[in-house]
């Protein structure tokens, strides 16, 4: 398949925002927080805003964008529905502070912003999730949309709380590393899966055109972080450039993961059989 | 008596890869230049002459399946089905997103650069409901496709059907969608497919 980079951007952005403030809400509720949740909701939402205006323009009648709202069954439409819901949310989130004090209310609109974060992501996940492309009939799809969010969300946690008040709960920096490493290793077997999805439509990512994308990942989505974050607890010192390393790097490694995703969802053959041939040229 | 379900039967034993469909439909239909509602693919040749030589033609065009996947994923419900079970877009509503593309697994759509909407056969309803054949059956140099109401016992298309009810096939049925296309599959030359589906 081609590939859409205005759906990557939208989607990394998507994952790299929302999965920052589900885990900022959460480490807030369980470890308080030295970066109040405003500011991790206006990164979010100014990250939303980014990935709103790629995917609109992925749209060949960008004007039509109110269509959008009119099949509940599909995921598209359901994150259409989302949205507007969200993106209040969000924007109560940040302006709690400075325009308003939510007071003891300010949990309980954070919780909902992050059920609403978490619903758009699988939204976004099970739209990609489909029987016709080999590759993505998968719930590997779903659990990687969610684990890479899970993944760059606590990684961008522990930089922010690093740089706030240079110091992060040990407990944050190993739920990042451990997220990271879980994630490369559903990655992993993404792409074994992908080498046998039959059809006549197998993907060998070391072959052309995938090996590209799949060697920046394999990188930058896996090496740089794991390696950068394990730093951590080594060089204490430095630990706020290796964190903010480690978030560059997953944001880029989620980006080539996704062009490899798109690069990847081969359309089924007709007959997987026959080499076949478009006679365009008859 | 049931409501109409049309659909249609080619028999692959019979067409030759002339084109005639193809073209047909792009006239018919005013289909713009680089969109194709209509292709006709070659199959092999794989195997060795004369005696294990296989190759045919398959015509490919939208199924208008009962189950059709690009209905249940369109977020503005251009595409629709007719009671007939016409698989349709209305032009007026897609915003050209593409997930219909993706989600349809027999290569059916296109996005037509110039409209920026999707495009796809329409089973020529028009002629259909004046009780005429659509127009790549009309056009057929062979008669290898017969249009009609696969409900209807009567109708030529499920005498068809019922006649060669062993070569009859669905492609990919594993994928749920039901289409209402139904290939005959050749009596030679198609051996490996045969096979593999258990034929
Ligand atoms: S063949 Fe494809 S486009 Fe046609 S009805 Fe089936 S899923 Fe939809
Ligand atoms: S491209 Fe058009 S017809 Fe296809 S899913 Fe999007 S809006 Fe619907």
């Amino acid at each position: 398949m081609q590939i859409h980079w205005p759906l990557v951007i939208s989607t990394v952005c998507q994952r790299v925002g929302l999965g920052l403030f589900i885990c900022a809400f959460v480490g807030q509720v369980y470890a308080g927080s030295p970066v109040p949740l405003s500011v991790m909701a206006w990164i979010t939402l100014a990250l939303l805003a980014v990935g709103g205006i790629a995917s609109v323009f992925h749209l060949q009648r960008p004007q039509r964008f109110f269509n959008a709202f009119s099949n509940l069954k599909s995921h598209l439409t359901q994150e259409a529905l989302i949205t507007p819901f969200l993106g209040v949310a969000l924007l109560v989130c940040a302006l709690n502070g400075t325009l308003f004090d939510l007071g003891v209310a300010t949990a309980f609109v954070g919780a909902v912003t992050a059920i609403l974060a978490g619903a758009f992501l699988v939204c976004t996940g099970l739209a990609y999730q489909m029987g016709s492309r080999p590759a993505w009939n998968t719930p590997f799809v779903l659990v990687l949309f969610l684990l890479t969010a899970l993944e760059a969300g606590a990684i961008g946690v522990a930089v922010l709380w690093l740089a706030a008040a240079g110091l992060v709960p040990t407990m944050f920096v190993v739920i990042a590393l451990v997220s990271t490493v879980v994630c490369v290793i559903v990655q992993a077997a993404y792409v074994v899966r992908m080498r046998s999805v039959g059809y006549g439509v197998n993907v060998d990512v070391m072959e052309e055109p995938y090996r590209g994308p799949f060697v920046t990942w394999l990188a930058a989505g896996a090496v740089v972080p794991v390696v950068c974050l394990a730093l951590v607890f080594v060089v204490p010192s430095a630990a706020v450039a290796l964190a903010a390393v480690a978030w560059a790097a997953s944001a880029v490694g989620i980006a080539a993961w996704t062009v490899l995703f798109f690069k990847g969802a081969r359309k089924v053959k007709m007959f997987p059989m026959y080499p076949v041939d478009l006679n365009l040229d008859m | 008596m049931a409501e109409k379900h049309y659909g249609m039967v080619i028999d692959l034993d019979k067409c030759t890869g002339c084109q005639a469909c193809a073209v047909a439909c792009k006239m018919e239909n005013n289909v713009d230049l680089g969109v194709f509602w209509e292709r006709v693919y070659r199959m092999g040749p794989i195997g060795t002459y004369p005696d294990a030589l296989e190759m045919f033609y398959f015509p490919n065009q939208c199924m208008h399946c009962e189950n059709p996947s690009c209905i249940s994923v369109c977020p503005t419900k251009a595409t629709y089905q007719t009671d007939d079970g016409v698989v349709l877009v209305d032009a007026n509503l897609c915003f050209g997103c593409q997930y219909c593309i993706w989600a349809c697994p027999y290569e059916a759509r296109t996005l037509n650069p110039n409209t920026k909407t999707v495009e796809k056969c329409i089973l020529c309803v028009h002629r259909l409901e004046k009780g005429e054949q659509p127009m790549c059956a009309y056009t057929c140099t062979t008669g290898c496709r017969v249009a009609g109401d696969l409900n209807d016992p009567d109708s030529r298309v499920s005498q068809i059907l019922k006649d060669n009810e062993d070569r009859a096939y669905r492609v990919h049925p594993e994928f749920g969608n039901k289409p209402s296309v139904v290939y005959l599959l050749p009596r030679k030359g198609a051996e490996t497919l045969c096979r593999s589906i258990g034929r």
